[in-house]
């Protein structure tokens, strides 16, 4: 046990460190909360603790409660599974598997204390992101074929002890947005027909900066501690991203490709991508002298969600508006520890997640519904180093677009989507 | 020990969880049927001038917006079904003229002051059109044609019009509604690869090859079958001879003409030139006229309406001399003369030309191979499952009996209950409906649905009012132009 989880620490790491990770479908809608190896096991309940580095992302004021001076970084491992079968009459009874991809969003942090009231910290998390890829003969790749939004924040924070119990923290974000959207492209839409598929189109970019910030409060007592802390929505730019498009050369109608690509040319397109704003505030209990529980409540500002609208540079090149209409949401989110001994810690937790996603937005690009996940983990300290490492089982389940018989999909594209997603972590922590 | 059991028993759990498959979800079923859903999805309608709504010798919007496939669109619920409207007056299939109007009694068309390609309304519609119906289309035309230079004809100009090439990557009629990613598909194509020799006055010459029809509708029916997933309905093809540019002038002529009744001519003795079978004459006014009619084919079975315009001028009209050559008596044939300029005539003894006859054998030779088209298409409808609507039966029905309170009779004979436009080809917008109700019988039964029947008296009595006298000689030529 020991040596593989070594091992999956190690590969972490190296993935970290060649930055070269992904994110993926993680919380409901498309933020991820996984950034710890400690606070991912207990489900995301940590604003009201400050036990590691990580807290620089869960809960910057709790920096100030830091023993010592940490870095503390890891790296999950995300394993989305998806499938699809279409309503009946519609399409017949095949099921479509989503591709199997692996994402691997960081958490890596430093947290100096530089003396008894004041710490600062600065940490790298990418907190949105989607990902989600189908085969090429999906049946509803002209509305998405492989989707991949990623985000990274880097966030320096300062904590201050106002009292020797409570502390204020605030921070900043540093956004960096990436888009790459493969989708098929149909020219001759019309009522009732969604056109002939000529060929497909890539729309990639990455964001310009954009700024954001944080703050963040923690009271902490003998045996409980509460938190709060509130991290405000991003409007990422993009002004140069790139559409490429590609035709098929095997077409029933070869001409077609002469046509779409006349119309359709390589070219810039430029949208935004709103990330929510969003708040946790939750309270930490000593329950007995092992084992200490936390319960917190989130609130997501998902309605400024509403829609992606992609603006093409060329004139003859048809703007595209897609609808999300998403809702604001929240999520519950319960963690226990058990201190087996000095060393060992045993962990887990449950987490509701409400789906910000409403039926009709409900597409290949992202079949989210209600979430039910639930966590375990296990802790190591030796020494100055800790290690932490855990599992969730993120249960996504059925969702339909089919309501009492009636397609409720905006584009038209009905059917089953059933998900789920599993994730392995680990980080490793070394105090100064 | 009891920790190590608790923490082998966590991660056991997590194996567990990890190592089971997604499960298939239960396909969900909408609240309708296939038949339903494909109702639903897109129409496309793929023909000649009859898909085209093409009437009276030609294109225009007023005659358009009640196309057959317009009228089953409507009765389907389709909000934006689109088609090459060409606005008023219209385009004539005759180079440079309208479509025939009526004027003061007469049919005739008007000269065209303007370049017919500004008339097209819709020109910039960034996709193919759902009626792809081209008026002049025949069955090889429609996997071939990309313009008027690849038409049958090598001059249809309403190729260029409609298919829009090149803007429209030079496709075809059957490629562009395949770009449209049709899910009900109606092909009706065939009618121009038989009319062209009855409206030639039975030039057989005109008649497509079976063999080539029959590898021509299999390659097009194999292309939409390997290209679209479009529910597929047909239509035969009716007797080019019972249409009333054919058979209006079979009985009588129209009484209230003035004109006399023309007495069926053969060639009884078969010396090659026909003679009077009725030589009874009655010249007293209001009684039946039999003038010997004098043309140049024999064993004649039809005179197509462009000979109503010839005789009107004379042609066919027979002279004192004509009448000697037959044997009449110099003194009768010289009051027969004399009745005849009575009564408006004009007697030229020069024969009507072949071009406006069809004899008996011709007209044998032309149904024959409509029957044999026909049976091509019930075959192929078998093998590729398509069903086929049965316009031959329907326009033998509308003939002997009348289908929905409409003839099949030519306007000059029957103005409020012709289901024909002017030119005696063309269905009128009555005509048009019951059409679209043959189909829609044929859709109904294919997919299960209850699609309500057009109300064809809301399209009856286009010409009531407008009392019909005469056609234009120009003007019945311009039927020939294009079909």
């Amino acid at each position: 046990m020991k040596n593989n989880l070594k091992r999956l620490f190690i590969g972490s790491m190296l993935a970290a460190g060649l930055l070269t990770y992904n994110n993926s479908v993680q919380a409901g809608g498309f933020n991820l909360y996984e950034f710890g190896g400690r606070a991912s096991a207990l489900a995301g309940a940590i604003v009201a603790q400050s036990a590691d580095a990580s807290t620089v992302f869960y809960n910057p004021a709790g920096v100030a409660f830091l023993d010592n001076s940490q870095f503390y970084g890891g790296v999950t491992l995300i394993f989305p599974t998806a499938n699809f079968v279409g309503v009946s009459p519609m399409f017949d009874n095949t099921v479509h598997d989503a591709v199997q991809n692996i994402f691997t969003p960081v958490g890596i942090y430093y947290a100096h204390k530089l003396n008894d009231k004041v710490g600062f910290g600065i940490g790298l998390t990418n907190p949105f992101g989607l990902g989600l890829e189908w085969e090429d003969d999906f049946p509803g790749r002209a509305i998405s074929r492989n989707a991949l939004v990623e985000s990274y924040y880097i966030s320096p924070v300062v904590a201050y002890k106002v009292t020797p119990n409570f502390s204020i923290g605030v921070g900043a974000d540093l956004v960096i947005a990436k888009i790459d959207l493969i989708r098929n492209i149909n020219v001759f839409d019309s009522e009732g027909s969604p056109g002939y598929d000529v060929g497909e189109v890539e729309l990639s970019g990455s964001s310009d900066l954009s700024y954001g910030f944080s703050f963040s409060a923690q009271y902490q007592a003998e045996k409980w501690s509460v938190g709060f802390m509130y991290r405000n929505g991003i409007t990422n730019e993009f002004k140069d991203g790139d559409a490429a498009f590609a035709f098929h050369d095997d077409l029933t109608v070869p001409q077609a490709a002469a046509v779409a690509g006349a119309l359709l040319q390589d070219q810039h397109v430029s949208t935004t991508l709103d990330f929510p704003g969003f708040f946790s505030v939750g309270a930490s209990y000593q329950a007995m002298e092992k084992l200490r529980v936390e319960m917190d409540y989130m609130w997501f500002q998902w309605s400024v969600f509403d829609q992606l609208q992609l603006d093409f540079e060329n004139e003859s090149t048809p703007d595209q508006t897609i609808p999300f209409d998403y809702e604001d949401s929240w999520q519950l989110r319960l963690g226990g520890e058990y201190a087996l001994n000095e060393k060992l810690d045993l962990r887990a937790g449950y987490i509701f997640d409400k789906t910000p996603q409403p039926i009709e937005s409900v597409s290949p690009l992202l079949p989210d519904d209600d979430r039910h996940d639930i966590s375990v983990g296990i802790g190591y300290k030796t020494g100055r180093y800790v290690i932490d490492a855990g599992y969730m089982f993120v249960n996504i389940g059925e969702r339909s677009t089919v309501e009492n018989g009636v397609g409720m999909n905006h584009n038209g594209f009905n059917g089953t989507y059933n998900s789920r997603a599993d994730l392995f972590w680990a980080s490793f922590g070394v105090n100064f | 020990m009891k920790r190590t059991l608790i923490i082998a028993l966590m991660f056991a759990s997590v194996i567990l969880y990890s190592g089971c498959d997604l499960s298939a979800p239960d396909q969900p079923e909408l609240n309708a049927t296939l038949g339903q859903v494909v109702a639903q999805g897109k129409f496309v309608a793929v023909g000649n001038s009859l898909t085209a709504g093409f009437q009276s010798s030609g294109m225009v919007e007023t005659a358009q917006v009640n196309s057959y496939p317009a009228l089953i669109a409507r009765q389907l619920g389709k909000q934006s079904f689109q088609q090459p409207l060409i606005a008023e007056p219209g385009i004539g299939s005759t180079s440079g003229m309208t479509p025939l109007q009526l004027v003061n009694g007469d049919i005739t068309a008007q000269p065209l002051t303007v370049n017919p390609l500004t008339l097209l309304k819709n020109a910039t519609l960034a996709r193919p059109y759902d009626n792809l119906g081209v008026p002049g289309a025949t069955l090889h035309d429609v996997f071939n044609a990309t313009g008027a230079a690849t038409s049958a004809s090598g001059s249809n100009l309403f190729f260029d019009m409609i298919l829009r090439n090149p803007n429209l990557g030079n496709t075809t009629q059957i490629e562009q509604a395949i770009l449209l990613n049709p899910s009900l598909m109606i092909l009706w194509i065939g009618n121009n690869d038989a009319l062209g020799a009855a409206l030639a006055g039975g030039n057989i010459n005109l008649l497509t090859p079976t063999a080539n029809f029959t590898a021509d509708y299999t390659s097009v029916l194999t292309k939409i079958r390997t290209s679209t997933h479009a529910a597929l309905i047909l239509a035969n093809i009716p007797y080019v001879t019972d249409i009333p540019f054919v058979n209006a002038l079979d009985g009588v002529i129209n009484a209230g003409m003035g004109v006399p009744v023309i007495s069926t001519v053969a060639d009884v003795n078969g010396d090659g030139v026909n003679e009077v079978v009725n030589v009874d004459f009655n010249p007293l006014p209001n009684a039946e006229l039999y003038v010997p009619l004098v043309t140049e084919e024999t064993g004649v079975a039809h005179l197509t309406i462009p000979a109503l315009s010839m005789y009107q001028a004379g042609v066919g009209v027979p002279d004192s001399a004509a009448l000697v050559a037959m044997g009449f008596p110099s003194l009768n044939a010289s009051a027969m003369v004399a009745a005849m300029k009575a009564n408006g005539l004009v007697p030229t003894g020069q024969p009507l030309p072949g071009s406006v006859t069809i004899t008996a054998s011709e007209a044998t030779t032309i149904k024959t191979r409509v029957d044999e088209f026909n049976g091509v298409i019930a075959s192929l409808a078998q093998t590729f499952q398509a069903p086929v609507a049965d316009m031959n039966a329907a326009l033998s029905v509308l003939n002997a009996s009348g289908i929905d309170g409409m003839s099949g009779k030519f306007v000059l004979l029957d103005p409020v209950h012709t289901a024909f436009s002017l030119d005696g080809v063309h269905p009128n917008d009555a005509g048009y409906a019951i059409v679209a109700n043959q189909f829609i019988t044929v859709i109904n039964g294919a997919l299960g649905l209850q699609v309500p029947q057009v109300n064809v008296s809301d399209y009856a009595g286009q010409y009531v009012g407008k009392p019909v006298a005469k056609i234009a000689l120009e003007a019945a030529e311009q039927v020939k132009a294009i079909f």
